[in-house]
């Protein structure tokens, strides 16, 4: 019997060291990759990495910095949120409607919060309550908020000129800038939520076994409609950034930003079926698009063969991602569908 | 002690019973699964709920853990009727339930795995120190000090996650406590170990209700049962001296049949060897093992949980990494690197894992049954020949006794047990030489049980080889021309049939080495 | 709490006893699952039942609406605007059954037009053979994308948008060659734009021609049962011996090449192929199947239902244009109108599942 139980204990720590070698890979191979990219954009770009272009870099993608996070809940708990891009440009609309209205500033980030928090409210009523697979309702809210904010601006930008924009885009403490304060804010605040409170907890719990969580005596539909209101401030702060960086409310703001933050948590090494991740991951993630975004960009290079090129390098790190992995874990390694 | 449950006893007389339920009525689409049952349990007793497999015993106590709402009928708790609308309430109201299969999540920890719903804290704010200090309590308390509170729940072996899913109902402190069949994946020792958690939890008031299939255990440490029978009650009678064969009679409503095979159904060692297994190792789980099986036999493979016989069985369906030896094939020496490699060999496998690696559950009953033999049933070459596939589906569900509502019902709407049988049915259809089967009979009923050995037997008579994994000693030392007994991943000894009693095997499978040997 | 017993009931089995305990780790999004197989015959009707009753009913709200709407000349020009969806829906479907998702169509029509109307075009090629060409290369962006999907593991939303970015330059640059425009002016493809079977513009009729093989190849042959079984637990179709990987890089093949054919209908229609065809395809399509009712998680669903899905999309998107709905407001109230749709129908299985 003992001997049973002390074999018993070592075979699962072994089960455990290969797990966490794998874990060591995820988190730190495509962070390997990173280097690879700012090395290469160095050598083309010596001005690359330069503090003002780090400072920049980090402000253009803030937006993505920040929804990254709220997306990292959606793709652990398996309620994916293709809404955010769209989202920020109608809060943004809404904050410079009410600005340009009133003329006060902070009624007019309360009116940006105010439709982030609904239109996250909507969604989760829609998912929970009536049952909906939450991508056909995000993928609505994608097609419908954008259509909203268009159609409210006729499709034109409206400026917001206040002191408070022109605060987050000049203020400056030792290259610490608004934007920067703000994204790191949101890192804090999702790892302290992800990793120490009950939502973060029943984040993973949702994606490992939604009717498991139930049974436990888990109130599931309070918790997923809480995670939906949480990525609503998350778009709002994002919203923020955004309308700041442009000092107006564009309706074709942030287009495409949902995917890009998708794209960003996934290479980042959390996986796409749910149930496991972490904000250290995403924040790779980030970092390796942000570059890419960057890096291509101060190299002149344009749509078709921007995408082209973005495309590939996010293929070519996720090829590396798998292959290490692979080779980590030898020829022997199961194949798929096996039970390890 | 003894005292003490005299006590119980007179207060029963005067305090209303800790549950009643009365008149619950529970109709699924096309089916009553249950129909006016009354129910109902003491403080201090262990209460069995017994039932073939579709009865409806796990449909009444999801009633009651508030997964479904009943039709019909009142549920009493200490004589006070509650409606019990989520498993929330529940909860509450101190009904904890471990149900019949796994609900743990696989990604936490054991002890957020335990007080999951109830994280210490603030209510929002999480103290992980205290969850994983109470876990740690729990386990000790249930005298598990080998697992790992801060362990991932998927690195746990089945019976370990067993034992976790137990103590998180037991740290609810439940006043009702509902086992749906817990020591299916138990071997004796767990199951011993549960037993006595289980009697201490009683003298202290528990009202225990238990399920399982195996009347050993019933006879053994229920005070009462409760027969259903096709979602009706049959009878509630006291346990005390009763039989298992009793029990099995007035289950069934009929005489069980003598389910093992006879002496004089032995092979003769002259027949032809179907597998020749040389030296084979799995990592580190299995070492060097050697074995052959001819035609017309059944071999038993036992051992302690995790001795390596599921590994060693998983090596020969070509679904364990890192095996290493030689499989020969009535002579031959062959490759098997993939289940499809191994099922042009005439080999075949069912695993223990029926919810990850056996079912479809939202296919119906007949493509879960027929998706390996679908070769069979095409018709000019292409397009699939319905009529053919239902009737042999049919033949199936008749012969293995199927409670389904017909062969398209999806298999998800199955008991545990029937869905255990549609598996099985679907090794059997696809006709192979070899069948390899791992707990074959896990949750299947007595009555059912009888009919597979009995078709287990058939099949060796008709020449097949036939390998049974089992922990379940009874069936293996009835079913099986020899016995090789595993410990710690090395073959520790084989026993012939004639040779073979409980004590030598459990001696063996323990130690590692015996007497005889 | 009235919200989470609500959902408890809709889904019926699902949250259910040990029964459906089986995979019960795909909860909410999942469709009510009945008591049938999807591969039945019953569930097929049932399904089929609600989203007829939807469709049904927008028609007659539009058609009171808008007395054009119901007119036959109308009724045509939806079945056209729907055959391209609905073709590259049937792809997109067996792709969504085993688990996958192909975001690359979009860009995958817009190459096989360029491709073959440039072989057309500069090149004098036959018309049937330009077609199979492009076709071809249609299967071979699906083959790399089950490659990877398959082989590497990565996950099939980055792959094929990764796909979707680099197919797109790639096709662009065929266009370039032709000064960005391609006029596909070949009499084959005039008499597809221009002809009508049986009553049905001939891209339509293609279309219901493929949804009826693809629905007899799923419900009658082991490839459809291999697809079903993948898609709902694709461990215990490994250890059925079924060829998974084959099988699914087959199916992404599928998912290319319905794209293609997509896109060779758009270039017929149009008679034209310029760098944003096929832009937003994917999310057109996605919006159709999901509108059909298949499931995103579970492998659960029926190719004909994608059928529905197309129907309610492509009324809709008529019903904003021949309204004359502002070009700004039309976007939001599409998003408005597909949810409504989606809860309309969820709403009726919920009263007719009790
Ligand atoms: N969600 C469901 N939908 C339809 N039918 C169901 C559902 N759940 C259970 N049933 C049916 O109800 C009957 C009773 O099932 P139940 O699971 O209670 O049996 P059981 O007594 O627990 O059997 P076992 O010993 O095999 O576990 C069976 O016929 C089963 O098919
Ligand atoms: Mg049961």
């Amino acid at each position: 019997m003992r001997r049973e139980a002390g074999d018993g204990r070592w075979r699962s720590r072994g089960g455990e060291a290969r797990y966490v070698a794998g874990t060591l890979l995820a988190d730190y191979g495509l962070l390997l990759m990173f280097g690879v990219l700012v090395a290469i954009f160095t050598i083309i770009n010596p001005g690359f990495l330069t503090v003002a272009n780090v400072q920049s870099l980090l402000e253009q993608n803030a937006a993505l910095a920040i929804v990254a996070v709220g997306t990292t809940f959606a793709i652990i708990s398996r309620n994916i949120d293709l809404s955010p891009g769209s989202l920020i440009a109608l809060s943004g609309v809404a904050l410079a409607l009410v600005f340009t209205a009133t003329g006060n500033i902070v009624l007019g980030l309360l009116a940006g919060l105010a439709v982030a928090i609904l239109v996250e409210l909507c969604n989760a009523l829609l998912i929970v309550g009536v049952g909906i697979d939450p991508l056909i309702v995000t993928l609505a809210a994608w097609i419908w908020v954008r259509g909203l904010a268009v159609s409210l601006t006729d499709a034109s930008s409206v400026v917001v000129r206040s002191p408070f924009i022109d605060f987050m885009n000049s203020f400056e403490l030792l290259g610490i800038s608004p934007p920067i304060v703000l994204i790191g804010v949101a890192y804090l605040a999702g790892w302290f939520l992800l990793n120490k409170t009950r939502l973060g907890r029943y984040t993973y719990a949702l994606g490992g076994d939604e009717r498991a969580t139930r049974q436990a005596g888990v109130n599931t539909a309070f918790y997923k409609i809480l995670m939906f209101l949480m990525f609503g401030v998350f778009v709002w702060l994002g919203t923020i950034v955004t309308v700041s960086r442009l000092g107006a409310a564009a309706p074709d703001a942030a287009y495409g930003l949902e995917l890009d933050a998708i794209v960003a948590v996934i290479i980042g090494g959390n996986p796409f079926h749910g149930g496991e991740g972490s904000l250290r991951r995403t924040a790779v993630g980030v970092l390796f698009i942000a570059v890419l975004n960057n890096g291509l960009s101060t190299l002149g290079m344009r749509d078709a063969s921007f995408y082209a090129f973005k495309g590939m390098a996010i293929l070519l790190a996720l090829l590396f991602d798998v292959l290490s992995r692979q080779l980590l874990r030898g020829a022997t390694a199961p194949a798929r569908g096996q039970a390890v | 002690m003894h005292g003490k449950t005299r006590v119980a006893s007179n207060q029963s007389l005067t305090v209303p019973p800790a549950l009643e339920m009365r008149g619950i009525s529970k109709r699924f689409p096309g089916v009553v699964a249950l129909d006016r049952v009354d129910f109902s349990v003491r403080g201090g007793e262990i209460h069995s709920l017994i039932g073939q497999n579709g009865a409806g015993k796990s449909t009444l106590m999801n009633i009651l853990s508030g997964v479904y709402p009943p039709d019909e009928g009142q549920i009493l708790i200490d004589g006070k009727a509650v409606t019990i609308g989520h498993p929330r309430e529940a909860l509450r109201r101190g009904i904890g339930t471990v149900y019949q299969e796994l609900s743990l999540l696989p990604n936490l920890s054991v002890a957020d795995n335990i007080f999951l719903g109830r994280e210490a804290g603030n209510g929002f704010v999480i103290d992980e120190r205290v969850i994983v200090d109470r876990a740690r309590a729990v386990l000790d308390l249930l005298g598990e000090t080998a697992i790992d509170v801060t362990a991932r729940a998927r690195n746990l072996p089945l019976a370990q996650q067993q034992i976790v899913e137990i103590a998180k109902v037991l740290s609810h402190e439940p006043r009702i406590l509902i086992l749906d069949e817990p020591t299916a994946p138990l071997a004796a020792e767990e199951t011993r170990r549960l037993f006595a958690i289980l009697h201490e939890l009683k003298t202290r008031g528990l009202a225990i209700i238990f399920i399982s299939h195996r009347f050993q255990e019933i006879v053994a440490h229920c005070d009462r049962g409760t027969i259903l029978r096709n979602g009706r009650l049959v009878l509630t009678l006291p346990l005390a001296g009763v039989t298992e064969e009793e029990l099995a009679e007035r289950m069934i409503g009929q005489q069980v049949e003598g389910c093992y095979r006879t002496e004089d159904q032995t092979r003769p060692d002259s027949a032809e060897v179907l597998l020749e297994v040389n030296g084979l190792s799995v990592g580190d789980r299995v070492h060097d093992v050697s074995f052959a099986l001819r035609r017309g036999e059944i071999i038993g493979v036992t051992g302690l949980l995790g001795a390596g016989q599921n590994e060693l069985a998983r090596a020969l369906f070509g679904i364990a990494p890192k095996a290493a030896g030689t499989i020969r094939r009535r002579g031959r020496e062959v490759r098997i690197g993939s289940p499809a490699e191994a099922i042009d060999q005439g080999i075949c496998l069912l695993t223990e894992h029926r919810k990850q690696e056996g079912l479809f559950p939202d296919l119906s009953v007949k493509e879960n049954m027929t998706l390996p033999s679908l070769g069979v049933f095409r018709r000019g070459g292409v397009f699939l020949d319905n009529g053919r596939e239902r009737d042999a589906v049919r033949r199936f569900i008749d012969a293995l006794h199927i409670v389904v509502r017909s062969a398209g019902s999806r298999v998800r709407t199955l008991s545990g047990g029937n869905q255990q049988k549609v598996i099985l049915a679907r090794w059997l259809m696809r006709d192979l030489e070899v069948l390899i089967f791992i707990e074959p009979t896990r949750g299947i009923d007595v009555g059912a049980k009888a009919e597979i050995y009995g078709d287990l037997v058939r099949l060796a008579g008709e020449g097949k080889g036939i390998i049974v994994v089992s922990t379940e000693l009874p069936e293996i030392l009835g079913l099986s021309d020899r016995i090789l007994v595993m410990h710690g991943g090395r073959l520790a000894r084989v026993v012939e049939r004639e040779a073979a009693t409980e004590e030598g095997l459990l001696a063996t499978i323990q130690g590692g080495h015996a007497d005889g040997v | 709490m009235a919200s989470d017993w609500g959902s408890r009931v809709d889904r019926g089995g699902r949250v259910a006893a040990e029964g459906a305990t089986i995979v019960g780790d795909h909860p909410s999004g999942a469709r009510a699952a009945g008591e049938r197989s999807p591969l039945s015959l019953a569930s097929a009707l049932a399904g089929g039942l609600s989203g007829v009753v939807v469709v049904v009913a927008l028609a007659l709200v539009f058609g009171l609406t808008s007395p054009y709407f119901l007119t036959p000349d109308n009724a045509f020009n939806i079945l056209r605007q729907m055959s391209v969806i609905g073709v590259v829906g049937i792809g997109a479907t067996l792709v969504i059954l085993i688990g996958g998702i192909d975001l690359s169509v979009g860009s995958v029509a817009l190459l096989t037009g360029g491709f073959t109307g440039t072989l057309i075009l500069n090149y004098g090629v036959n018309p049937w053979l330009a077609i199979v060409a492009g076709l071809a290369a249609a299967a071979f962006v699906g083959l790399v994308n089950g490659t990877l999907v398959e082989l590497l593991q990565i996950s099939p939303v980055i792959v094929t948008l990764g796909t979707l970015i680099v197919v797109r330059g790639i096709g662009q640059a065929i266009l370039w060659l032709n000064n960005s425009w391609v006029y596909v002016e070949d009499p084959l493809f005039a008499y597809i734009a221009a002809e009508r079977w049986f009553f049905l513009p001939v891209s339509a009729a293609l279309m219901f021609i493929l949804y009826l093989i693809v629905s007899m190849v799923m419900t009658q042959t082991s490839f459809g049962r291999a697809v079903y079984a993948i898609g709902n637990n694709q461990r215990a179709a490994v250890l059925c011996g079924l060829p998974v990987n084959r099988v699914k890089v087959l199916v992404y093949m599928l998912g290319g090449l319905f794209a293609g054919i997509g896109g060779l209908l758009v270039a017929a229609r149009t008679g034209v192929v310029n760098p944003t065809a096929g832009l937003g395809l994917e999310f057109q399509v996605i919006t159709a199947v999901v509108l059909g009712g298949t499931s995103l998680r579970d492998g659960i669903g029926r190719v004909e239902k994608t059928l529905v899905g197309t129907a309610i999309l492509a009324m809709v998107l008529n019903y904003l244009t021949i309204r004359g709905v502002p070009d700004t407001w039309q976007t939001s109230v599409t998003g408005l109108m597909i949810l409504a749709a989606v809860v309309l129908d969820r709403l009726l299985r919920r009263t007719r599942e009790g």
